[in-house]
């Protein structure tokens, strides 16, 4: 563990932060990680964004018109990429249209299918969307396939950032972004000046990501004054943040949020002894999971379901009150888990079958805080008579593993929220129709026609408020079934620098710059203006 | 005929690593596509992904064509960033080459420095001086060691930087470069003292030694002179061996001091399972002993001239 010192120097023109590892090229339409997003959100703009609370606000469209076969988006005139060319709706197609093309090699091009013609550019077969068109420079038309009641919220997620002609040179990105790429030394160092005027006086003119640090050198950096916020790009090491929570010159600097994100143990429903849900309810009694979020300091809270706090539609009261923050901030109220018992586990086991127990080897990626969790796991467990082997595999291997058919018993997974919907919790992991036999994102490989009878509903339901009911059952239907025993859900701890004013943690971007203000806080009118 | 034999037999090492290489990434149970795409990607983009990297043509087509581009200078394309493998690992290897400098610098001063100290004193504080330094140096690990000088002469002292590598001047480079440096040289200068050490003390007991202190020849001109000559040899032959693998990139101490080199390269490389640039930072380790063994084999007679007199060119 490493030793505070004060902090040194003081800069009020720019906002350093740590990034992680040099990310080699920029590019909207395939970054797909915490740190790329960062760096998307300060180069490049889409029709539409999140706001704080994870709903759809505009961006370069000042309004938008949602009809069954069609979304209209009216862009905002005067828009200039940072190379001073102007952002019209040609732009916004050609753009659309790079992000789908094959080559591009966009991770997810199917959240764009509902687009009338993305299919035949997904497969190749054509280079322009059909559905896809520009009456004048500043409207975009886009005609449907079908009813899409979450093409608004894919269209907000970094992929579908507006490039100039969508193109792109991804050492030297151009976008319409309120900054500019401006020097890249890589392995180093990125740094990013401002490409229209800043928002407030206060407002940071430059943005510095440090790159490759490792946890030691950012920590170190943080508290001798060479980084304005810790932990945003990565969470803080175990035994600092400890340490830095118990620091009386940092404890009431934290600001935290609960991440969108839930870590599971997964069951393979096809397999045996999981293919009993006894068995599998026998795992989620067995398994003391207040203990999982003590031994990450307190940093989350205890599932209640699969759905986490934070996600619009979810009742916030029934994790609040298993809340790791408790621990976190100090307070000595116990954390219980109220579903842990190690009676009704064996009682369970003892009812499938299994009287003395049942073992199978449990996989997990090989890292340290996974190891971890697979650890206290493995004893919670065996206290039920569940024998675990743990299986430790680097990150690519697990996932091809998990995703194979008939291979892996038991496993544990985490899933983060792509855009704030409950449907990209419980489509893409519990839906019939995502099991393959390889490259399977249905891992459990949980099949359920009542399910699937719900989530089909949902999709198909344009009232968010009765979606959000659907998908509440679907939850709890999923609960009865059981293939997954949500564990617990993270929560992200920023350490800020007393000079910074104005740090929030979004629900969706890593790094909120827009409402940062360095040396004095921001004018009142100034926090949340973006553009 | 020795050079000859040599190049070639160093061209079969080279082609030899390269497929072995091939071979283990290619054995490997999991799918690149699959980083690629992401975690949350559908099969079916994932299915494309692997088209379009040519992953799903037979192993023997997809080695042949590996090793028909090295053959014309193309290490192939990075899976993540899509540059060229070979522009990317040179772009890294100035900073591997400054630090593999700058522990060489260390192994002389610090290794070569104490072993004639302690060949010359046998027997004195300043030999068990050494021999503590040979042990520590072998004991303590490097990451640790790293760890330790960053905190005291770093955050404590505040005389060197947190990290990084210079951007600037000579002066900012050796700045930057003095932990890194000291770090990787400490560990390896423990082996040259010994070995240096034990190459003076046999000299200096040898006939000529005694031949030349009969005829008054100066203590200090007989150990510079005439023994260091005759024990440098080996130390010169694990001088090449080291730059060698210090070329290949110092994992650990990169990824302390976050030094932006061929280790950090192949860290990063590693955990996103970019295979071609995993195989391109191997293969450039491998070129760069291949190719500095056989330098170091050629220079051998121009340091021993009995070497050249057997004919060894």
């Amino acid at each position: 563990m490493l030793v505070a010192c004060a902090p040194t120097r003081i800069r009020h023109d720019t906002l350093r932060v740590a990034l992680g590892d040099d990310p080699g090229k920029i590019d909207p339409a395939t970054g797909y990680s915490i740190p790329t997003w960062s760096i998307d959100k300060l180069l490049f703009d889409g029709l539409v964004d999140y706001d704080d609370a994870g709903r759809i606000v505009p961006d370069l469209a000042a309004t938008w018109s949602v009809e069954p076969d069609r979304l209209v988006f009216h862009l905002r005139h005067g828009l200039r990429f940072s190379n001073g060319a102007s952002c019209r709706a040609d732009d916004v197609i050609a753009s659309m249209d790079r992000l789908l093309r094959p080559q591009t090699r966009c991770p997810v091009p199917r959240f764009y299918a509902a687009i009338a013609g993305a299919d035949a550019v997904i497969a190749g077969r054509s280079r322009h969307i059909r559905g896809l068109t520009a009456p004048d420079p500043f409207t975009v038309d886009m005609r449907l396939v079908r009813p899409d009641p979450f093409l608004l919220q894919v269209l907000a997620m970094p992929f579908c950032s507006v490039l100039p002609h969508g193109e792109l040179d991804p050492r030297h990105p151009i976008g319409t972004g309120p900054f500019a790429l401006t020097r890249w030394i890589h392995g180093q160092k990125m740094v990013f000046d401002h490409a229209r005027p800043a928002p407030d006086p206060h407002s940071p003119r430059r943005v510095e990501f440090d790159l490759g640090l490792s946890e030691q050198v950012e920590d170190l950096k943080f508290e001798r004054g060479e980084l304005d916020l810790l932990g945003v790009h990565r969470p803080i090491d175990g035994p600092d943040f400890v340490r830095l929570l118990h620091d009386p010159r940092w404890k009431s600097r934290f600001v935290s949020a609960p991440e969108m994100a839930t870590y599971y143990i997964g069951m393979n429903t096809e397999m045996p002894p999981f293919d009993d849900v006894r068995v599998r309810k026998a795992v989620a009694f067995a398994v003391d999971r207040a203990r999982l979020v003590q031994l990450l300091n307190g940093r989350a809270v205890v599932a209640a379901g699969f759905l986490p706090p934070g996600l619009p539609g979810i009742d916030q009261s029934r994790v609040r009150a298993l809340s790791g923050a408790a621990l976190a901030s100090g307070s000595s109220a116990a954390v219980s888990d109220p579903l842990h018992d190690v009676a009704e586990a064996r009682a369970l086991l003892a009812q499938a079958g299994h009287p003395d127990g049942i073992s199978a080897t449990y996989y997990c990626p090989n890292s340290a805080t996974s190891m971890k969790l697979a650890m206290a796991i493995q004893q919670d467990l065996a206290g039920a008579g569940i024998h675990l082997i743990l299986k430790p595999l680097s990150f690519p291997t697990f996932l091809t593993a998990v995703g194979q058919r008939r291979n892996v018993k038991i496993f544990q997974g985490n899933w983060v929220a792509d855009y704030p919907d409950p449907s990209n919790f419980l489509v893409p992991l519990f839906s019939s129709a995502n099991i393959q036999d390889v490259n399977s994102r249905n891992t459990t490989f949980f099949h359920d026609p009542a399910y699937d009878a719900l989530l089909a509903r949902a999709a198909a339901e344009p009232s968010v408020a009765r979606r959000d009911a659907i998908y509440r059952q679907a939850e709890r239907e999923l609960m009865a079934q059981m293939p997954v025993v949500p564990l617990f859900h993270p929560e992200n701890y920023v350490l800020v620098q007393p000079w910074v004013y104005g740090f929030r943690l979004h629900p969706v971007w890593p790094l909120a710059f827009w409402d940062i203000c360095l040396g004095a806080p921001c004018r009142p009118h100034a926090a949340g203006v973006r553009r | 005929m020795n050079l000859l034999r040599r190049i070639p037999l160093a061209i079969g090492v080279w082609l030899g690593v390269a497929a072995i290489v091939f071979a283990l990434m290619y054995v490997i149970p999991a799918d690149p596509a699959r980083i690629l795409a992401g975690a949350q990607a559908d099969p079916q983009t994932v299915a494309a992904i692997h088209a379009q990297l040519g992953l799903d043509r037979p192993l023997l087509v997809r080695f042949a064509a590996y090793l028909g581009g090295l053959l014309h200078g193309d290490w192939g394309q990075s899976y993540l960033t899509g540059e060229p493998v070979l522009g990317t690992v040179l772009s890294h290897f100035p900073a591997t080459l400054e630090l593999a400098l700058g522990a060489l610098v260390v192994y002389l001063t610090f290794g070569c420095g104490l072993g004639i100290l302690a060949a010359s004193r046998p027997g004195t504080w300043a030999d068990r001086l050494a021999s503590f330094f040979v042990l520590a140096g072998k004991s303590v690990p490097s990451f640790w060691l790293g760890l330790v000088l960053l905190f005291l002469f770093a955050s404590q002292l505040a005389i060197f930087p947190l990290g990084g590598a210079g951007q600037g001047g000579l002066l900012d480079t050796v700045y930057h470069l003095a932990l890194p440096a000291l770090t990787l040289g400490l560990s390896g200068a423990a082996y040259y003292m010994r070995m240096l050490r034990q190459g003076l003390a046999a000299e200096l007991g040898s006939d000529y030694v005694r031949t030349a202190r009969a005829k008054g020849i100066g203590e200090g001109t007989i150990l510079l002179k005439h023994a260091l000559r005759n024990a440098i040899l080996p130390v010169f032959t694990l001088l090449g061996v080291d730059f060698a693998q210090l070329l290949g990139g110092a994992v650990l101490t990169e990824a302390v001091f976050d030094w932006p080199g061929i280790g950090q390269l192949a860290l990063q490389s590693i955990a996103t399972l970019d295979v071609p640039m995993i195989m391109g930072t191997v293969l450039f380790a491998a070129t760069a002993i291949v190719a500095i063994n056989l330098a170091v084999d050629l220079a051998y007679p121009l340091i021993d001239p009995r070497l050249r007199d057997r004919g060894a060119l």
